[in-house]
């Protein structure tokens, strides 16, 4: 696995001066399915490797793929959004019909939060490429400080529910396998969460990130929601988040099929052999190469943007 | 908070909901992967030329547009007879899901005079309605 995300590091390297080598070279462009095949082979070994890892593939795909494929930025954050999109899609059906993922807990945070991702979208299209590259590798390295530091509480104490919270009836219940009981909870601080969730949205729309990062640690350690349902409502959410702000790169013409398509179909073609490895795959092995690939993924973006590394 | 004796009860609207992004899903990504096979195999002439991508995928998006001529916005719509722009519609179902979703769920929240929901719902369907329709766009 780290082989194959080596050459691919290796192989784009080259990817600034290579693309115009290329085209020099190959001026009937006959060698085009190079690059969209790479990114299918790349994005199921990345999909496998988010599932063991414990990370929604969207928060890798973006500074990578940047980073590391000749296509630009604004390409790569559209099709992370819609990469973030499916994977939540796929995954929002169940969680719902377990309760594991709750409407009244993720639909006003949505809202605030696909709000701000359409406006950081806008934002993040007018932005210079190295502005933007050096703020997603500064975003993607707290990211990865973030998954190394924070503690998570599977039922953190909440001492009473909030008066939004209360307004806004967020509790519920689910079926705990591991207990075999059923778990009422409620939330805590929901207008402090609620604000968070406006930066979470507008973070997310502007490099074209899944927000589980963020979304996960605001619901269970701010709010106080059981981990699972932080974890099933987070995935949820990303699906509402990400829907406003990939619009704005649609409608703006950053969609390309040819990036769009393998990235999706091989990122849920990864998670999907993920779960199945998941059973004999040691998971502290698998956290320490999901850390190391997040700090290659916002060195790289950061020296790209500051020129250093090309 | 744990108690063996509650019975999870999935609210009826949760349901549905569920059961429309399912459904929605597995019909976006089939298109998805059918149009793409047919772009692939150039069973359509696409828009842009497969073998010009290279020279044009690494360019911002404003410059891209201006050289290629692209329909933006929702004018890909009338270029479905192209291979390209036919992907758009497994895309366009697969981010457009979650407005349907809610557009569905706006009844149940009215129908229990839950007030506050039926006002995030309404007001997402507005926010979601403005950035599809590309009311929500970068100006000129």
């Amino acid at each position: 696995m780290l082989a194959l995300l080596s050459g691919t590091v290796l192989l784009a390297q080259g990817t600034a001066a290579g693309q115009a080598a290329a085209a020099a070279a190959d001026p009937s462009g006959s060698n085009w399915w190079i690059w969209p095949l790479l990114l299918f082979v790349f994005t199921v070994v990345l999909g496998i490797v988010a599932v063991l890892g414990g990370v929604g593939g969207g928060v890798l795909f973006t500074p990578l793929v940047g980073g590391f494929f000749p296509f630009h930025l604004d390409f790569v954050r559209s099709a992370g959004l819609l990469v973030a999109l499916s994977g939540s899609l796929a995954a929002a059906p169940g969680l719902l019909r377990s309760n594991l993922a709750s409407l009244r807990l993720a639909l006003p945070a949505a809202l605030l939060a696909s709000t701000a991702s359409a406006f950081g979208a806008l934002v993040g299209l007018v932005l210079p490429k190295n502005v933007v590259q050096v703020l997603l590798g500064i975003t993607i390295l707290f990211v990865a400080f973030l998954f190394i530091v924070s503690k998570r509480a599977e039922f953190p104490h909440v001492p009473h529910a909030d008066k939004l919270a209360q307004v806004l009836k967020i509790h519920g219940i689910y079926y705990e396998a591991s207990t075999g009981q059923t778990v009422e909870w409620t939330v805590w601080r929901t207008p402090v969460g609620l604000i968070l969730f406006v930066f979470i949205g507008f973070i997310a729309g502007m490099f074209g990130l899944g927000a589980g990062w963020a979304n996960v640690p605001v619901l269970n350690l701010v709010m106080g929601a059981p981990l699972k349902i932080a974890v099933g409502t987070s995935k949820f959410l990303l699906s509402i988040t990400d829907t406003s702000a990939a619009w704005v790169y649609l409608n703006s013409g950053a969609c390309l099929p040819m990036i769009v398509v393998p990235s999706v179909v091989g990122i849920m073609l990864g998670s999907f052999i993920g779960v199945k490895l998941l059973t004999i795959v040691r998971p502290k092995a698998v956290r320490y190469i999901v850390i190391l690939l997040m700090i290659v993924a916002g060195i790289r973006p950061l020296l790209q943007g500051l020129g250093i590394w090309k | 908070m744990s108690d063996k004796g509650k019975a999870v009860e999935i609210p009826r609207e949760q349901q549905v909901y569920a059961t429309v992004l399912y459904w929605g899903m597995l019909i976006g990504m089939g298109l998805l992967i059918m149009t793409f096979i047919l772009y692939m195999f150039g069973v359509l002439k696409p828009f842009i030329p497969v073998t010009e991508l290279p020279k044009l995928w690494g360019m911002k998006v404003k410059k891209f547009v201006e050289v290629t001529q692209v329909p933006t916005g929702w004018n890909w719509v009338y270029h479905l007879d192209k291979g390209d722009f036919l992907n758009y519609i497994g895309i366009a179902i697969l981010a457009g899901l979650q407005v349907l979703g809610f557009i569905i769920l706006f009844p149940f929240y009215v129908a229990k005079r839950d007030v506050p929901f039926s006002i995030i719902v309404l007001a997402e369907i507005v926010v979601l309605l403005l950035a599809i329709t590309g009311v929500i766009h970068l100006a000129e």
